[in-house]
């Protein structure tokens, strides 16, 4: 700093650091750069670091620049199915799924109506019948498995974290996360039933791997 | 599947104490992670219940029995490691079928064995396969499989997911969490990683310079954290703690920077003062147990970060010479530098004795 140089480069800094200190550090780091007004290309494999320090996020896989953006939008919209599944976390959960005539998505093991511009305009972006499903932990909701029409699984493994509790759920031959509430309980081999916030839902091109909705 | 218990144990290296007087009990069919910081003694703490490392003073029993004077091949129990150490020119089902071809199994005793093992763990179509056509998870399950078949008391395991990348480490704890349920074995697994422990333990015993500080449920060890280092150490981001202390008459806990007063019950008081320590306190309040106030009520901070992390975002206000970090969904949107009033779960803080580090509540 006290070169004063034109650009900052780092290259994973916190990488060594303990998680608590890692914790403060990013935002400590993140004050620096906007206190300073400093320009600042910051290289990491950690999303978490990627999501709270940048003013933008560009994410790079096997050389190519797949993605570049504020880190909600990034978030939000993830524009190649490696994005969705390298940000976040628990990762994204993903199923095969293809959408028929009647404007109903066939995921393996669950079926769901979509709206019909949204359908409209996966069907204008893909290029073949195959599609990825994803949807975040955040955007399920879990309740019992008495409420008829939702889409029906099975608690895999219960994961509490203090502050939020991750459910592995089996949903037909997919495997979702959900994150709940830790005051949400169910238990293993419990069936429950899952509804997808439809608003953030993610429809990929199962071959170009690109987004369609 | 057996019971493990540690009775007493002291294990000095020189003059350095690495484990002072560790008692901790794994019941039968549980899985209990001891979870520390690195050089806080835990793999040492392994070493000594495999029998790898003499201890200085204790007992450890498998089963009941003492086992103290027995070699670490003598307590069959199954040691898996970060490394997995696999046989690079061996198939995957070679390496599972390894302990049992030892052991002169019969072929088809070791076929039925293989392939139940390969079923729980999911690795049926990568029989054939050598470990340098697999995954890190992949192996990790292989090292595992050998162990399985050996039908051990237990299993210690020893930091396995570190070398994993993280989703792959999401994937294994859940994964680890289901083998280890159909199994219906003993696990006793090591870490330094917090959300592991929270996450797969049935009972965490959070270990520190070689002292147990907490053994319990995970929930609760996140609810109710017995001592400062427990509470620091557990959660992600981290507690807030505060220098303070309390104001018997108005009563309030005090910042002491003189940034803020929080004004608490009289019964919330004389619980604190029970203790007969009023001066030298900390408040402890977890991230997503602080709010930012909706009108002029609480106390008054500014927006120092704004870290965006997708599915909630993470604010640091500055309040005084202290940084309070608060987590809010992802929909509340404030900049940087604004001004606010933070609030608190009063049902939900913390306040320790900055003395003897222990909780008051």
């Amino acid at each position: 700093m006290v070169r004063q140089p034109q650009v900052f480069l780092m290259d994973e800094p916190l990488t060594n650091l303990d998680a608590g200190l890692r914790a403060d550090m990013r935002a400590e780091l993140k004050h620096l750069q906007s206190d300073l007004g400093i320009t600042m290309i910051y290289v990491t494999h950690d999303q978490t670091e990627a999501m709270s320090m940048s003013q933008r996020i560009a994410v790079m896989n096997l050389g190519v620049l797949q993605q570049v953006g504020a880190p909600l939008d990034i978030y939000e919209r993830p524009a190649t199915l490696f994005v969705a599944g390298f940000i976040g976390n628990p990762p994204m959960s993903f199923s095969d799924a293809t959408l028929s005539a009647d404007n109903v998505l066939h995921g393996a093991g669950f079926t769901m109506s979509l709206p019909a511009e949204v359908a409209a305009q996966v069907r204008q972006n893909q290029t073949q019948p195959n599609l990825v499903f994803g949807v975040r932990a955040e955007d399920i909701s879990l309740m019992n498995a008495s409420k008829q029409d939702a889409i029906r699984g099975s608690v895999v493994t219960v994961e509490p974290l203090g502050d939020e509790t991750i459910y592995t759920l089996k949903v037909g031959e997919a495997q979702f996360y959900a994150s709940t509430a830790p005051t949400v309980r169910f238990v293993p081999d419990e069936n429950v039933a899952l509804s997808f916030n439809m608003d953030r839902i993610h429809l990929f091109d199962a071959q170009t791997q690109k987004r369609v909705i | 599947m057996s019971t493990l218990s540690l009775e007493e144990v002291t294990k000095r290296f020189g003059s350095n104490v690495a484990l002072n007087n560790v008692s901790l009990e794994v019941h039968d069919r549980e899985f209990v992670v001891l979870l520390g910081p690195t050089g806080a003694g835990k793999t040492t703490l392994l070493r000594c219940v495999a029998g790898l490392e003499k201890m200085d003073s204790g007992d450890v029993l498998i089963g009941g029995e003492n086992v103290k004077a027995q070699a670490p091949a003598e307590r069959d129990l199954a040691f898996v490691f970060q490394n997995y150490a696999l046989y690079p020119r061996k198939s995957v089902y070679q390496n599972i079928a390894f302990p049992l071809e030892a052991r002169r199994a019969s072929k088809a005793e070791i076929e039925v064995e293989v392939k139940k093992v390969a079923e729980v763990l999911h690795i049926e179509h990568l029989l054939e396969r050598r470990p340098i056509q697999l995954s890190g998870g992949e192996q990790q399950r292989v090292a595992l499989g050998r162990a399985m078949v050996r039908r051990p008391h237990a299993f210690l395991m020893d930091e396995p997911l570190t070398n994993l990348d993280f989703k792959l480490r999401t994937q294994m704890r859940s994964e680890l969490k289901r083998i280890q349920r159909e199994l219906n074995e003993t696990f006793f697994y090591v870490t330094n990683d917090q959300v592991e422990a929270m996450s797969m333990a049935d009972r965490i015993a959070v270990l520190n310079k070689g002292v147990i500080q907490q053994v319990g449920m995970p929930q609760d060890v996140y609810d109710h954290p017995t001592n400062l280092f427990v509470a620091g150490f557990i959660g992600n981001p981290r507690m807030n703690l505060v220098q303070c202390s309390l104001d018997t008459n108005s009563p309030a806990l005090v910042d002491s920077g003189g940034a803020w007063r929080l004004p608490v019950s009289t019964t919330f008081r004389d619980q604190i003062a029970a203790g007969g320590n009023t001066d030298a306190l900390l408040f402890g309040v977890r991230p997503e147990d602080v709010s930012i106030s909706t009108d002029d009520s609480g106390i008054p901070g500014d927006v120092y970060v704004v870290e965006p992390l997708g599915d909630r975002i993470i604010y640091d206000i500055r309040v005084g010479t202290s940084i309070f970090k608060v987590k809010t969904p992802p929909t509340y949107r404030i900049q940087s530098g604004s001004q606010l009033n933070l609030c608190f779960n009063l049902d939900r803080v913390h306040v320790f004795d900055a003395k003897t580090q222990q909780a008051i509540f």
